[in-house]
């Protein structure tokens, strides 16, 4: 390992998630003392002082691209950008959760902890340069996402949920040390300046071994079809606070680690995995579609659309350019916005007793609560990628990049994937709209919290669709150093 | 912005929707008041627009521009031109004609129905006057939901898969043509160094025949099947069916017309090559469109049914005067584009006030009604000849046009689909008789009321029109003309003279008088068609 | 030639469409008296505009022509429509006829309608189509025609369907319609055809004096493109002047009320073809192949409606066929050259047969709506002033010197012959025969002989009110009188008639005129051998029907497949039905039902069942099993990693 300097550079890169780290022990700790006060108020907004801390620190290094730690540490654009959407969603999750874990039992005061240790993870994994740097955040990232996964002890889908989540998260972890060790092997470094030097004189089986076992790795953490199955099983079982939070950040952590391997780390080698993340991200947006179409539970449609949007994802990944990265990433802020607010919706619909998550519950929704049927139907219109909403840009730019790079049939696909995609989306507008209500209202709790995040991923949706110029000029000027 | 009257057009109806959406009534006298009085504005609006209009100029005019998303290149630009601008009026005529037609006709949620017709004519507003590829696709996809929530909510038993069915063609179509729109931008900044969206400098791209066949098929699939051709139409007889009244009426006067006018604005413009060499093609789904539709159209048992087929044939008839690539052939394609809005959107309000009064669309269960209800029957009958374009109303005037100008281009393709003429006859007569001729065989029929002052005032306006386009259709043609001039000038600069017709080419005043042994100002006169100078048969005193 | 501008022409068809309007609102507020002075009162003030109109016409040069420009109607491009008027001597005799016949026939409905509850819905029906009827022969172009032209169709249809409460009458005006409608689309075509013609002579106009004159450079530019509009606007002519092949609806029409099947299905707008093509002699002359399929129709037409004719035991119906064969004399005419023969023709026609109809009206409401000649017999006792102009009426169609359609049947059969048309002449005349035949035995069976009516019919029977019999009377009248003004050449004051309308016809080349060779002794055999014949007929028609007689059974029994053919009217009807009606609907359905329903929409429909069929059968690999996900996962890095090896 090269000696690497430890200055004012190393500590601005590393302040924001340490900041999100501290504030997550802070409020843990706070979480054991304060037992015996009522509700989880308290620390809910002690964690989301943590994420402040984190995005102010963010926010204050704007604009001072520097490498750290020998360059295996970005604090560049992408960084800041990603790290934007993990505190985002990070703090809507909480403010979702309020309220929706009680109703259902859960008295787990560290949610809001390990929410905030998942975020610093991730944002460990957005600013790795180093495939150790990335280890280390899959799993400060995973760890935490486990026991969220499981946090509703009592209830046997989620337990069921946490263990499948980490078997199969133990068995992907295998493959990324086994990668990186490969790599290791093959170019004789693990830093992305290193690989990149390297890649000239490797073997080319270790290469592809190494690319191929990181493909699994981080491919089973953004849910890209073959190594989805977990998904839409965990996503189900865990509470829905959860699912939204893993849907969102867990997938766009991983996703701007993928970005940043293939886009800086195998640059060079663009011309060999292109062709297979290009049919990586046709399957995944295929399955990811065809199978929801067949859900009847809202939450699992969910889960599998959030497959397809991993695909639509990995085809900006594919196509290579700044302009894609910059698409990448604008894509999962957008992202970041309608999922958060369509799972909102779906606790919103939930009561102690039921989740009412089914396709039939959400009948005559708009006749019981106008403002809730609409704000999901802003939700379900922007992921079907109608403008002027965030989903629509998104997929715009990631068309862009395709078509400006000459990929055709990619952006072909992809628009004809959301076509059908459109299907599923509209199903559950028609149920909300279009039918008459089944059964007895159910009995609906207030939730203030839960309004505001709604209300705020709304205005973000419809905002980020209206003027996404300046967040897409940003994300594009981020990656234009990267990808070279 | 040097004029905003459009923006103001286009946002009226949006904050309208709003202000209705926001009222805190549940009285629903005032909820269809106060939608009522919005709906005047947009249409006031478009008066003053027509007023401002100068009828000489071909190019978009009334123009606004401002950034939008300077990064794309997308800019918030409107104008409105002879294609746009009749249409611009037409929709701003239909809603409150739809609203007082339909006073009493929606029975639940009342707010949302007039809230989503409001929606529905700021995407349609928006559609017609974005000078903005991007913007007029925003607007594209956006009419697309008030209209499925209309059938949707609204709508017939069936109506839950006729709305999604509705929005599921369109998408297939729009996703392609996005696709091609994002293409077309790329190759025209590759070649500007500027990315930009705007229509006009999109005109100029310049594109391979290969890249101009693709990005031609692409735009052409999104608008025919809004248009809809033969065979992408099977949306719009589920469509028609299920809607409401209201909703039919938006979906003949003017959704139709996007894909015809998306030809006009943007596939012929944009792709004169791979327009020019798709002739025969779309010349021969046109002409099986006519036929086809209005054969279809014959034996359908539901009225409403019958009046969505008899669109498909009228439709034929606009993309085949569209596509003779004349003067005479698009300016009647236009013309008719706003006649046929006018004469189904009629009908399907004729339907509609029997439908509610007997909540029966089937032909079988009527019969005899000019006994019972002479009022409505009378107007049926007006409407009915209009849309079979007998002359002095305004189908005649528009489908002359067509078939004249279908003639220059492929005298076939013109041969044939004057056959529709003698079809159309046979179909909507056949309704015609079957409502209201005979004995009175449903016993139920007998204690219809005739139509009452309202229903037959929300009428008034488009029977006008009727017979105003009908014997006096210059003032509507000369606004269209100098547009189609444009548009072919455009084609003829861009090499794309296959299939243009040298009909426009002046003829030589002297050669003309020499032709006619008249005074040369007959002959120059095509070009100044304002004036009222010269008499017919060309002779002169 | 120079037109003279006036205003005063519109005033013609505006004055009755504006008692059209006045009827409509009439017959919403039921306002019955309104309607019975308004209805004819509009007409008479028409037929009173026209007088002065024609008055001011005769004043200008020969060859003059008066105008009236109303606005510019449709002006794109090349296309330059004015609704403009003209008037010179055919459009003058036209207006003379529609207005003047057109007035007693309202005259007549005054008294024929008198009990009927929609009187003043019928008023606003006849002057539309009187107005529309103004309209098509005041045109001074041919789309301004075409208003005309449907318009008088679209009254056609409202008419003969205006007791709609019987399926029948709808049927008929509807069948009405659509074969007018046929025609329609041919005419349209024509009129393309001719457009673009004669913008490519530099001349892009429809107006008929610039087709006029431009007839003989389009002709030398190419003939094809004339003939093939002539033939596509004869096409428009059989439907609306009821030829073959189109007429079919013409009978049928007769389910309309009587004064209608006069003014409409007799006397003017089944006359609106002939003008047509006599409006555009010019073009028509340049391309003889047109003019000798329109004369060949002519002549068939004639002689074949008036087979049908013979049999036929429905009063209106005989004069239904005899209005087709009549017809047919008119195209004859004008197809061998003779135009002024043929607008003799119709204008001798306009007379005699409106008077015929009229009179079977007078019998109608005598009888209580009976129509079948065998139910007749005797009515002369009842009936005098009905009968004795019904026999007037007879002997004219008959071809009896010197009424009417003597002379200008003559002149038609004449011209034919004259113009090296030997078989379609024998054709006229063989149904010359015919006509006076069928017509006679109608007289006889009607109005001579015994009575055969039912007893209480025939307690009630009555004479017609005055405001029926005095048209009658003035049309028996007219149909005496109306064939003098246009006398065989060289007698006494000779074809006046002729003479008035050359200026405006076109003239076949090489026989200098109409009556080049007349002045032979041809001219008179022609006529001795034409009046023969119909001595002859009547004579037949005397023997077999005038006294009692057994012949009819006799030959019915001896030419039973004759009859059964003439009587199922050669079974035209049933043919379309077979060859055209029910394919079409058969192919419709077949389009509805199968290819929209299950071909097109089974695509559709396919697609999302594929789709969703693909969804079931990926969801059962979704097992929740660990090991399966895990074992997917490792297919996964294996297939990854071997794509990447191979795909190099």
């Amino acid at each position: 390992m090269i000696q690497v300097p430890f200055g004012t550079a190393e500590w601005q890169s590393i302040a924001p998630f340490s900041l999100v780290a501290i504030g997550g022990m802070i409020a843990l700790l706070w979480s054991v003392f304060a037992e015996e006060r009522p509700g989880t108020t308290s620390v809910m907004w002690m964690s989301q002082a943590g994420l402040a801390a984190g995005l102010a620190a963010t926010i204050a290094l704007l604009g001072s691209e520097k490498a750290s730690f020998g360059g295996t540490f970005a604090q560049d654009g992408v960084s800041l950008l990603a790290n934007l959407v993990f505190l985002l969603s990070a703090s809507m999750t909480m403010f979702m959760a309020q309220g929706h874990l009680e109703s259902m039992g859960v008295r787990a005061r560290e949610f809001y902890p390990l929410v905030l240790f998942a975020t610093s993870g991730m944002m460990v994994m957005g600013a790795a340069r180093d495939l150790v740097i990335l280890f280390l955040g899959i799993e400060v990232m995973s760890l935490a996402a486990y026991v969220l996964a499981g946090i509703h002890r009592r209830d046997p889908g989620s337990t069921e949920a946490a263990l499948k989540y980490f078997v199969l998260g133990a068995f992907a972890t295998c493959f990324l040390l086994y990668g990186i060790a490969a790599f290791y092997g093959a170019t004789g470094a693990t830093d992305y300046d290193g690989i990149r030097a390297g890649l000239a004189s490797a073997p080319r089986a270790a290469l592809i071994g190494g690319v191929a076992l990181l493909v699994v790795a981080l491919g089973f953490k953004a849910a890209i079809v073959p190594f989805q199955a977990w998904t839409p099983d965990v996503y189900q079982g865990a509470p829905t606070a959860v699912t939204a939070f893993m849907s969102v950040g867990v997938k766009a952590a991983a996703f701007v680690g993928i970005t940043r391997l293939f886009l800086d780390g195998l640059g060079p080698l663009h011309l060999d995995w292109q062709r297979i993340l290009w049919v990586l991200a046709v399957l995944t947006m295929t399955v990811g579609n065809v199978l929801a179409l067949v859900q009847g539970n809202v939450k699992r449609m969910l889960a599998y659309s959030s497959i397809a949007h991993a695909g639509y994802l990995l085809a900006g990944v594919a196509v290579g350019t700044s302009r894609s990265g910059g698409a990448v990433l604008l894509y999962l802020l957008t992202y970041a916005f309608m999922t958060l607010g369509a799972f909102g919706v779906l606790i919103a619909m939930g009561t102690g007793e039921k989740p009412n998550d089914e396709l039939e519950d959400m009948r005559g929704l708009a006749d019981r609560r106008p403002l809730l049927a609409g704000a999901m139907t802003i939700f379900l219109l922007s992921l079907t990628g109608i403008p002027p909403l965030a989903g629509f840009v998104g997929k715009l730019y990631v068309v862009e990049a395709a078509v400006s790079s000459g990929w055709f049939w990619l952006a072909i696909l992809l628009v004809l994937n959301s076509a059908v995609a459109a299907y599923y989306y509209l199903s559950v507008i028609i149920a909300m709209w279009m039918r008459d209500p089944v059964g007895d209202e159910p009995a609906w709790e207030s939730r203030p919290y839960l309004a505001a995040a709604l209300l705020a991923a709304a205005v973000g949706t419809v905002l980020l669709g209206l003027f996404p110029s300046g967040t897409l000029d940003f994300a594009r000027h981020a990656f234009a150093s990267i990808v070279r | 912005m040097e004029h905003g009257i459009l923006s103001a057009i286009v946002w009226t109806p949006f904050l309208g929707a709003l202000v209705l959406l926001l009222m805190p009534t549940r009285n629903e006298n005032v909820l269809r008041w106060s939608a009522f009085v919005l709906s005047l504005v947009p249409l006031l609006l478009s008066l003053r627009m027509l007023q401002l209009f100068d009828p000489a100029v071909g190019s978009l005019q009334l123009s606004e521009n401002a950034a939008w998303m300077p990064s794309l290149g997308v800019n918030y630009a409107l104008g409105v031109d002879g294609f746009s601008l009749w249409l611009i009026l037409v929709t701003t005529l239909l809603l409150p004609i739809i609203l007082v037609s339909g006073w009493h006709d929606i029975d639940k949620r009342l707010k949302e129905f007039l809230f989503f017709m409001l929606l529905l004519e700021w995407g349609m507003l928006g559609a017609l006057c974005a000078t903005d590829l991007f913007l007029f696709f925003t607007f594209w996809e956006l009419m697309l939901f008030p209209m499925a929530f209309v059938i949707g909510v609204w709508g017939g038993p069936r109506r839950r898969y006729a709305a999604i069915k509705f929005v599921l063609y369109t998408m297939a179509g729009s996703a392609l043509m996005m696709v091609a729109m994002v293409y077309v931008v790329l190759r025209q900044a590759a070649a500007t160094g500027k990315l930009s969206f705007d229509i006009v400098s999109l005109y100029g791209t310049p594109l391979t025949y290969a890249e101009q066949l693709a990005c031609f098929a692409a735009f052409a699939i999104a608008f025919m099947i809004k248009v809809p051709m033969v065979p992408l139409h099977t949306w719009l007889p589920d469509a028609h069916t299920e809607a409401p009244t209201g909703g039919s009426v938006d979906l003949a006067g003017v959704l139709l017309k996007m894909g015809a006018y998306g030809f006009l604005r943007f596939a012929l413009p944009m792709f004169p090559a791979a327009a020019q060499d798709a002739f025969p093609w779309i010349m021969l789904l046109a002409v099986v469109g006519i036929l086809y539709g209005a054969m279809v159209a014959f034996p359908q048992p539901d009225m409403k049914r019958l009046v969505a087929y008899s669109s498909v044939s009228h439709m034929g008839f606009v993309m085949l005067g569209l596509y003779a690539f004349n003067t005479i052939g698009i300016t009647g394609s236009v013309l008719q584009m706003v006649n046929h809005g006018l004469s189904t959107g009629a009908l399907f309000i004729l339907v509609g006030y029997v439908y509610h009064r007997r909540h029966t669309r089937q032909i079988s269960e009527y019969g005899g009604l000019w006994g019972i209800v002479p009022v409505f029957s009378a107007l049926l009958l007006v409407v009915t000849f209009s849309s079979v374009s007998l002359p002095g109303t305004n189908g005649f005037v528009g489908e002359f046009l067509i078939l004249l100008g279908a003639f220059r281009a492929h005298p076939w393709a013109g041969s044939i689909a004057t056959i529709g003429v003698v079809l159309g006859a046979g179909y909507m007569l056949t309704m015609f008789q079957r409502v209201i001729f005979g004995p009175v065989t449903n016993e139920e029929n007998r204690a219809l009321h005739d139509l009452n002052a309202r229903e037959v005032w929300a009428l008034v306006p488009i029977i006008a029109l009727i017979f105003w386009i009908g014997l006096y259709p210059n003032p509507f043609l000369r606004r269209i003309e100098p547009t189609t001039r444009v548009l072919l000038e455009r084609l003829r600069a861009a090499g794309a003279t296959r299939h243009l017709a040298d009909e426009d080419r002046r003829v030589s005043p002297t050669a003309a008088a020499a032709a006619l042994g008249a005074s040369p100002a007959h002959a120059a006169e095509p070009a100044h068609p304002a004036e009222p100078a010269h008499a017919a048969g060309g002779a002169h005193p | 030639m120079t037109d003279q501008p006036t205003t005063l022409l519109r005033l013609i068809p505006l004055l009755p469409l504006a008692g059209a309007a006045i009827c409509t609102f009439a017959a919403t507020r039921n306002l019955r008296s309104v309607a019975k002075i308004v209805g004819p009162g509009s007409v008479l003030a028409a037929f009173l505009v026209v007088l002065a109109a024609v008055a001011r016409f005769w004043q200008l040069p020969v060859g003059s022509a008066l105008i009236d420009r109303v606005w510019n109607w449709i002006d794109v491009s090349a296309l330059q429509v004015d609704l403009a008027f003209r008037l010179d001597a055919l459009t003058s005799v036209m207006l003379l006829v529609i207005t003047g016949v057109g007035f007693l026939i309202h005259l007549y409905s005054l008294g024929y309608m008198h009990d009927d509850p929609d009187l003043p819905r019928f008023f606003a029906y006849l002057n539309l189509f009187t107005a529309s009827m103004l309209v098509l022969v005041l045109a001074a172009s041919l789309p301004v025609l075409f208003i005309g032209w449907e318009g008088v169709g679209l009254c056609s249809y409202l008419l003969i369907g205006f007791w709609w409460a019987e399926t029948a009458n709808a049927d008929a005006g509807r069948k009405a319609f659509v074969a007018n409608r046929v025609g329609d689309a041919a005419f349209l075509a024509g009129m393309f055809m001719l457009f673009w013609g004669m913008a490519a002579a530099g001349a892009p106009s429809l107006a008929f004096a610039d087709v006029n004159r431009m007839a003989p450079q389009l002709a030398a530019r190419s003939p094809w493109l004339v003939t093939g509009a002539c033939l596509l606007l004869l096409t428009g002519a059989t439907g609306k002047s009821a030829q073959i092949p189109l007429y079919v609806w013409l009978p049928d029409a007769m389910a309309g009320p009587t004064p209608v099947s006069a003014l409409i299905h007799a006397a003017t707008m089944v006359t609106a073809g002939v003008y047509m093509i006599a409006r555009l002699s010019h073009l028509f002359v340049q391309s003889p192949g047109a003019m000798e399929v329109v004369a060949t129709i002519g002549a068939v037409t004639a002689f074949f409606a008036a087979t049908i004719a013979l049999v036929q035991r429905d009063l209106k119906k005989i004069l239904a066929y005899s209005t087709i064969s009549q017809i047919g004399y008119m195209i004859l005419g004008v197809g061998v050259g003779a135009f002024s023969a043929g607008v003799f023709h119709l204008m001798t026609h306009a007379f005699f047969k409106a008077l015929l109809f009229l009179a079977a009206g007078s019998v109608m409401h005598a009888l209580h709506g009976e129509l079948d000649v065998f139910k007749m017999g005797g009515l002369g006792k009842h009936l005098p002033i009905t009968s004795k102009t019904f026999l007037v009426g007879t002997l004219a169609i008959a071809g009896v010197p010197p009424l009417a359609a003597f002379f200008s049947k003559d002149m038609v059969l004449e011209a034919a012959f004259m113009h090296g048309h030997p078989v379609l002449w024998f054709l006229g005349l063989a149904a010359a025969g015919l006509t006076a035949f069928y017509m006679f035995r109608a007289y006889f069976l009607a109005f001579a002989g015994e009575s055969r009516m039912d007893p209480h019919v025939e307690a009630h029977v009555h004479e017609s009110p005055s405001n029926m019999t005095i048209p009658l009377v003035v049309l028996a009248v007219l149909s005496i009188v109306g064939g003098w003004v246009g006398l065989p050449h060289g007698f006494l004051w000779g074809d006046r008639f002729g003479e008035y309308l050359a200026p405006v016809f076109a003239h076949v080349g090489g026989h200098g005129g109409e009556h080049a060779e007349a002045g032979g002794a041809t001219p008179l055999l022609l006529m001795l051998l034409t009046v023969s014949v119909a001595a002859g007929a009547i004579f037949a028609a005397w023997k077999m029907y005038g006294a009692p007689s057994t012949l009819p059974d006799e030959m019915e029994a001896r030419f039973p497949k004759a009859f059964a053919l003439l009587r199922g009217k050669y079974w035209v009807d049933e043919i379309y039905d077979a060859l055209v009606l029910r394919p079409y609907a058969a192919t419709s359905r077949f389009f509805w039902k199968v290819v929209d329903s299950a071909v097109i929409d089974g695509v559709v429909n396919g697609v999302g069942t594929v789709l969703s069929g693909a969804g079931e059968s990926g969801r059962r690999l979704q097992t929740g099993n660990v090991q399966h996900y895990a074992f997917a996962m490792l297919l996964g890095a294996v297939l990854t990693a071997g794509a990447w090896w191979l795909w190099r």
